[in-house]
């Protein structure tokens, strides 16, 4: 026996599509979830690096 | 839509599917076509052949880099623009979705086959980012992290890689890890790109790299400062890395490096841009 479409589903629907419809525009970006999860953070501690190694640049 | 359709009980439990599906496949159809990078044909695995910045704020990154190494950028989807330095394309600035996200300069290396060279990270301990895609107009594309945790990208380019020449002001320079333990990550690359490895002793420094026949294509150093992650580092080629670095706070970013006169043979500075990414700006001729 089939029963009415409930209203609630009806709005379900609309909402996810919304939301879907937002995300995917929001995501057309070749990384757009990546989560690499690191910084270039140094926060208070000196930063140095190696004296001349003579092959920097474009050896 | 007829009554007896939507009243099928069945009909949400198919609709919800059926809609994430095209949404997914809306979204890999609007991915950005990129210029290729080169019709040379000839491959360099393990050459960094393109960078990305994956940014959450692509608007902030593009005038950062604009005034700061003249590039101009044209937008080729809702969320990546190509950026050209003198004209010629140089990077790309990638939008996160989320805008707690972590800026981060993504170097990508040229492999033969990404999909093999994701296995085979995957078995030396290395971990996957994002599987393999296609970007349209690019090649297949893969984004891992190293088993010591340096994230970036594997890229099978469509045309071939692009031939070596001399650096461009305001283009790539060179590239590197900073690790903790470079020796242990030198085997990883190894076997990854089938470069060889190499090093030179000067002032009492190992340098390790790992060079095509003789061609250096990126190093390994210790990282340089003890806070900082274990990560890939690019250089840009400036023609006056005090000018530059003068005009980073006043743009949104930090200098973390003064720019310092001796090393590499020339003046460099670390910088961040306003999102957190990391570079090294350095003088150096031909």
């Amino acid at each position: 026996m089939s029963r009415p479409y409930p209203a609630f589903r009806r709005l379900l629907l609309r909402i996810t599509l919304a939301v879907g419809l937002v995300l995917c525009l929001g995501s057309c970006s070749p990384y757009g979830s990546l989560s690499i999860g690191t910084s270039f953070n140094v926060g208070g501690g000196s930063m140095y690096l190696t004296p001349s190694i003579g092959v920097g640049g474009f050896l | 839509m007829s009554r007896s359709v939507r009243s099928n009980p069945a009909f949400p439990r198919l609709l919800l599917p059926a809609l994430a599906a095209c949404l997914l496949a809306a979204c890999s159809t609007t991915l950005p076509t990129l210029p290729p990078l080169s019709d040379s044909g000839i491959e360099h695995p393990g050459k960094i052949v393109w960078h990305d910045l994956v940014t959450p704020d692509p608007s902030r990154a593009k005038a950062f880099y604009g005034a700061l190494l003249g590039w101009t950028f044209e937008q080729l989807s809702d969320g990546y623009w190509l950026a050209r330095n003198d004209g010629i394309a140089v990077a790309g600035i990638a939008a996160l979705n989320s805008s707690q996200g972590l800026a981060h300069w993504l170097a990508h290396m040229s492999v033969p086959d990404v999909d093999a060279a994701t296995d085979l990270a995957r078995s030396e301990g290395g971990e996957i980012l994002l599987k393999p895609f296609e970007l349209p107009g690019r090649g297949r594309v893969a984004v891992i992290r190293d088993p010591q945790g340096a994230a970036f990208a594997l890229l099978r380019t469509r045309g071939g890689d692009p031939v070596d020449g001399e650096p461009l002001l305001n283009g790539w320079l060179w590239n590197e890890i900073w690790t903790r333990a470079p020796d242990q990550g030198v085997p990883f690359y190894r076997t990854l790109t089938g470069l060889r490895s190499d090093r030179r002793q000067v002032d009492g420094i190992d340098y390790r790299y790992l060079a095509e026949g003789e061609s250096p294509r990126f190093g390994l150093i210790d990282k340089p400062g003890p806070e900082l992650a274990n990560s890939w580092v690019s250089y840009i080629r400036v023609d006056d890395a005090r000018v530059a670095a003068a005009t980073v706070p006043a743009l949104g970013g930090k200098v973390l490096l003064a720019p310092r006169q001796g090393l590499r043979d020339s003046t460099v500075t670390i910088i961040s841009d306003p999102n957190g990414a990391g570079l090294v700006l350095q003088e150096w001729s031909p």
